[in-house]
């Protein structure tokens, strides 16, 4: 027995009109009031944002002459970042660590895959041979460069594990700028460029992705500020605008 | 008396004595064996006059606040062979600056071995590497102080590759990525 297609001379209930027109438009201004809604409480409200605190476990990172460990900082600062996120920004953050254990770089970018992450920060602070060194500085991932004439494999259809931040590369660009800015103008230093380069971290990571370094380890007058609870709170907040800042021009 | 007697017998057997010595030492007779590579024929080789053939290369340091990597000049050993001459860069990477640039290279930086595949230059790091600690931009210093001091002084070699206890790994110092062979990065470096 075949079931005939309603026609459209087929009568249609008076009630059922409206309803279905009602149905039509919201279906049709959906996608707007979406937009809408994202634009009136920032447009990553909903965002998620994976921050890496370098180190940890049996990777202590730098050692301060007065015992600081670099592990132990970066979770710090990393807590005093999300804490911000979420407080003032609505956003979901995932640590890649919450404590100290190994996690290895590759493992820290599948955590930020397997999460959908909108935006990816790895903290970390220097060490240097001279006592003297104090470098603030932003990284993101660049392939590494090739010779002039050196042979060059074809590059693949499909986007290899190491090349998942390839296309996401100039938002990590403003984003590691976004940092550098905010850092330098809170230290009253000339803002320098993001340093490019085949970081471990950052290269499988399929967002927005920058690492920081805050300051040397190795200098003794950079020891004492991280020694003092406020520094690390005016840091975290520092590290907050920066976010913030690259929020709002890249997505607001 | 017997005493002119004993005295030309003494000084005939000096003049054997010293003949015999002579003739020993030119036999190369009591020396300690030679390291491999030494005495050998070529341009490396000892010149005539004495003197050790010498290059001026460009060795690359890091500036003393540790941002940057720079040059600096020195006068050292020419050798023919690729390897020879590699591994004297780094020995001289290792003794450090002579002006007033900082040292990059840990002291657990120990090289276990180096060899060349093509032109690309092989360098096997001892395990005792992965104890050294480095910040990011510290450690990519320490990578292409090594990289740019044996390319831009090496014209065999356009790629360096690093490896601990004879595997490549991807971490060594734990940020950069060190799978593959590196070329030379020159945008890390401060020209004067």
């Amino acid at each position: 027995m075949v079931i005939p297609f309603p026609s459209v001379e087929m009568p249609i209930p008076k009630v059922i009109r409206p309803a279905a027109v009602i149905t039509a438009a919201c279906l049709l201004l959906a996608p707007a009031w979406a937009r809408a809604a994202g634009e009136e409480t920032g447009a990553a409200a909903e965002g998620i944002v994976v921050i890496d605190p370098g180190h940890g476990g049996g990777d202590q990172g730098i050692n301060s002459p007065a015992g600081l460990l670099e592990k132990d900082l970066t979770l710090s600062l990393a807590r005093r970042l999300k804490n911000k996120l979420e407080t003032n920004l609505g956003l979901k953050v995932i640590l890649t660590r919450s404590g100290d254990y190994d996690v290895s770089p590759l493992e820290r970018a599948a955590m930020a895959n397997h999460n959908k992450a909108d935006l990816f920060v790895s903290i970390h602070l220097g060490g240097a041979a001279s006592q003297t060194a104090d470098n603030f500085m932003a990284f993101v991932a660049e392939p590494r460069p090739v010779r002039d004439g050196a042979p060059q494999a074809a590059p693949p259809s499909w986007l290899p594990w190491n090349e998942q931040n390839g296309p996401h590369r100039e938002a990590g660009r403003r984003l590691a700028r976004a940092f550098l800015v905010a850092l330098s103008t809170w230290l009253a230093r000339e803002a320098v460029d993001p340093l490019g380069g085949d970081w471990l971290v950052l290269k499988g990571v399929g967002c927005p992705a920058a690492m920081v370094e805050l300051g040397s380890l190795a200098n003794p007058e950079r020891e004492r500020t991280y020694l003092e609870k406020s520094f690390m709170d005016e840091l975290s907040s520092v590290l907050f605008e920066a976010v913030n800042r690259y929020l709002e021009d890249d997505l607001g | 008396m017997a005493r002119p007697a004993v005295k030309s017998a003494a000084m005939l057997l000096a003049a054997a004595a010293l003949v015999a010595s002579f003739l020993l030492a030119r036999s190369g007779c009591g020396r300690a064996g030679r390291a491999p590579g030494e005495g050998r024929a070529g341009p490396s080789a000892i010149a005539p006059g004495g003197d050790q053939p010498k290059t001026m290369i460009e060795l690359y340091f890091s500036l003393p606040d540790g941002s940057a990597l720079a040059t600096e000049r020195r006068l050292v050993r020419r050798d023919e062979d690729t390897v020879a001459q590699s591994r004297a860069i780094i020995e001289e990477l290792k003794r450090g600056s002579e002006g007033g640039l900082a040292p990059l290279l840990p002291v657990e930086m120990e090289v276990r071995a180096v060899f060349l595949v093509g032109k690309e230059l092989v360098i096997d790091l001892q395990p005792r590497v992965r104890e050294a600690a480095a910040g990011t931009l510290q450690e990519a210093l320490i990578w292409y102080s090594v990289v740019n001091s044996i390319i831009m002084n090496v014209k065999q070699v356009s790629g360096v590759r690093f490896l601990v206890d004879g595997l490549e790994t991807d971490a060594i110092l734990g940020h950069m990525d060190m799978r593959g062979a590196f070329s030379e990065r020159l945008d890390l470096v401060k020209w004067y």
